[in-house]
């Protein structure tokens, strides 16, 4: 069930006077309708895959019973669900790439199967390793009932696609009923709608206008054309899953829980290292917590930091799939964080020339590691590359409509930071009918101004 | 409770990650927010009455789905009569001017 369709927005209506309505009526039937509604969710694309989702639940709840008294019982429950999710994202891959080396020894080729990819199964994994670790930790106590942890781990709003909540974050909420008399719907509405518009409008019109068509087949295009689906792509998967965040945080708040912001205007930042701190935010934190910190952080030589940073970034890069792809990506955000360590180009420039200098090769670096990302293997890459210079090429495909979308994209990051808090303040006052009226009307706006169908968040696939 | 809106928050928000709420946060009880979904779905529903039509005749024959369609076709008649589709696809015109 994706967020912009009318389905959702019936599954949502239900959802949200049932839940207020058992906040009021019948508080302790809040959490397992909670879950019971979040499995339909997700049922909706496989009920057989609910079954998964809530085994690596329980398995998760069941480890944190003992991982207190006994670190082997972490181990456990973090290489089991690391296990599980190797298993349905890495086997193919790594199969495929072991035939050759089993040929040329001999043997005959391995078997390619089809897994088929539970949606937001790398989401939802990290949050039971979160649980686990948090317990272990002290962070959190661990549930001695499993209803906490699987609300945790299914709540719908960011089951499919993040953000990955903390348990330590979330499971005190899950405890505690919601106030139904302090809900947060004027800064819940502008969320969804924002992200709604960054989805609808802006990532499905230039995903299909130049981004699909010129990394399907680049070399039938020319410079200006691949150089705008390059900059459009890197617009459209900040539109799209910043777009996918920020709804699933409005839901969330409507829906009295809340939670933390995913991404913070990521292509105003003046450095990489800036860039991760606004970036995917819970993805880049739960990799530094549960990651970069346990294998020594900064805290060693120079070497062993970027060491460090490179197999944060590169094991990054393969949580989102397994593809060379995703590796180089990966790769190339180390390497980049490495050099400007090492440089001591984390400060900020004071100049205004050293400041665009500073942006301009911060942000191209990222145009360039997510064409890495986005291409189907390395030789689109290379085509692509190659393309770029290849002024004999006519480009065609280029509209100024396309690049006013690609513009905005990028001019939306340097709106003043507390623009929503400005909005909110603006509607606040009015009536909760008026309000209604307003959101509504907006909803209606964004449905009219997008290209018709609704292409899947990019982040589902992950 | 973490919620921030909520002024009796006892635990802080994760360190150094910004947030979209705070204790300044505007809110409103339950009862004001549903019915300010209500109206806003409705508006929803009033220009997108031709698709909803379309989605009621695609459905499976079962019990209760006459009643479905029927429901649909009285809501695109109302909005029809005071030419609301008419006006969204006006507006849906001029939104898409320079699409490829």
């Amino acid at each position: 069930m994706l967020f912009p369709t009318g389905i959702f927005a019936l599954f949502f209506a239900v959802v949200f006077a049932t839940h207020w309505l058992l906040v009021r009526a019948a508080p302790a039937l809040v959490r397992p309708f909670l879950l019971v509604a979040s499995l339909a969710f997700y049922g909706f694309w496989s009920i057989p895959f609910c079954a998964a989702l809530l085994a690596i639940g329980l398995f998760a709840w069941a480890i944190g019973l003992k991982v207190r008294d006994d670190e082997n019982w972490l181990i456990l429950g973090v290489g089991g669900t690391l296990g599980w999710l190797a298993y349905f994202k890495y086997t193919g891959f790594l199969l495929r790439e072991a035939t050759p080396l089993a040929v040329s020894l001999g043997f005959p080729p391995l078997p390619a199967p089809e897994i088929l990819l539970p949606v937001g199964i790398s989401f939802y994994c990290f949050q039971a390793i979160s649980y686990m670790v948090d317990v272990r930790r002290g962070d959190v106590a661990a549930e001695r009932s499993p209803l906490n942890v699987l609300v945790y781990l299914t709540f719908f709003p960011h089951l499919a696609a993040g953000p990955i909540v903390r348990a330590a974050h979330f499971l005190p909420q899950v405890a505690a009923l919601p106030d139904r008399w302090r809900v947060p719907l004027a800064m819940g509405g502008l969320l969804i709608l924002g992200g709604l518009f960054k989805k609808m409008v802006l990532a499905n019109e230039i995903a299909t206008g130049i981004v699909d068509p010129v990394f399907r087949d680049p070399a039938s295009y020319g410079p200006f054309d691949i150089a705008l689906a390059a900059y459009g792509y890197t617009i459209q998967i900040w539109c799209d899953f910043s777009g996918y965040s920020d709804i699933a945080i409005g839901l969330a708040a409507l829906l009295g829980y809340h939670f933390p912001k995913n991404f913070d205007q990521p292509f105003r930042a003046l450095s990489l290292s800036e860039f991760w701190r606004r970036w995917h935010i819970s993805l880049s934190t739960w990799l530094r917590d549960y990651l970069y910190k346990p294998l020594g952080g900064s805290r060693g030589t120079e070497g062993r930091t970027a060491r460090n940073l490179m197999l944060t970034m590169v094991l990054g890069g393969i949580w989102h799939g397994a593809a060379w792809t995703f590796v180089a990506w990966g790769a190339l955000h180390g390497a980049a964080l490495v050099i400007e360590r090492a440089l001591g180009l984390r400060a900020v420039p004071s100049g205004w020339v050293g400041r665009i200098l500073r942006w301009a090769i911060t942000f191209h670096i990222v145009v360039a590691a997510f064409v890495l990302f986005r291409a189907p293997d390395l030789a689109t890459v290379g085509t692509m590359a190659a393309g770029l210079v290849d002024v004999e090429m006519p480009s065609e495909a280029w509209t100024w409509r396309l690049l006013a979308f690609v513009a905005l994209g990028l001019a939306l990051h340097f709106l003043p930071a507390d623009l929503r808090q400005r909005s909110e303040a603006v509607l606040a006052p009015l009536h909760p009918a008026l309000l209604g009226l307003v959101f509504g009307a907006l909803l209606l706006g964004i449905l009219l101004a997008a290209p018709e169908g609704v292409a899947p968040f990019i982040y589902f696939q992950f | 409770m973490r919620q921030p809106w909520l002024h009796t928050a006892d635990t802080p928000a994760p360190r150094g990650v910004p947030d979209d709420f705070s204790p300044h946060s505007a809110t409103r009880s339950a009862g004001g927010v549903t019915l300010a979904v209500g109206i806003a779905l409705v508006v929803m529903a009033a220009g997108r009455s031709p698709e909803i039509l379309d989605a009621a005749y695609g459905l499976p024959v079962v019990a209760g789905t006459e009643t479905v369609i029927a429901v649909a076709e009285v809501w695109d008649g109302a909005m029809q009569a005071i030419g609301v589709p008419m006006v969204v696809e006006t507006v849906r015109g001029v939104l898409s001017a320079g699409r490829g």
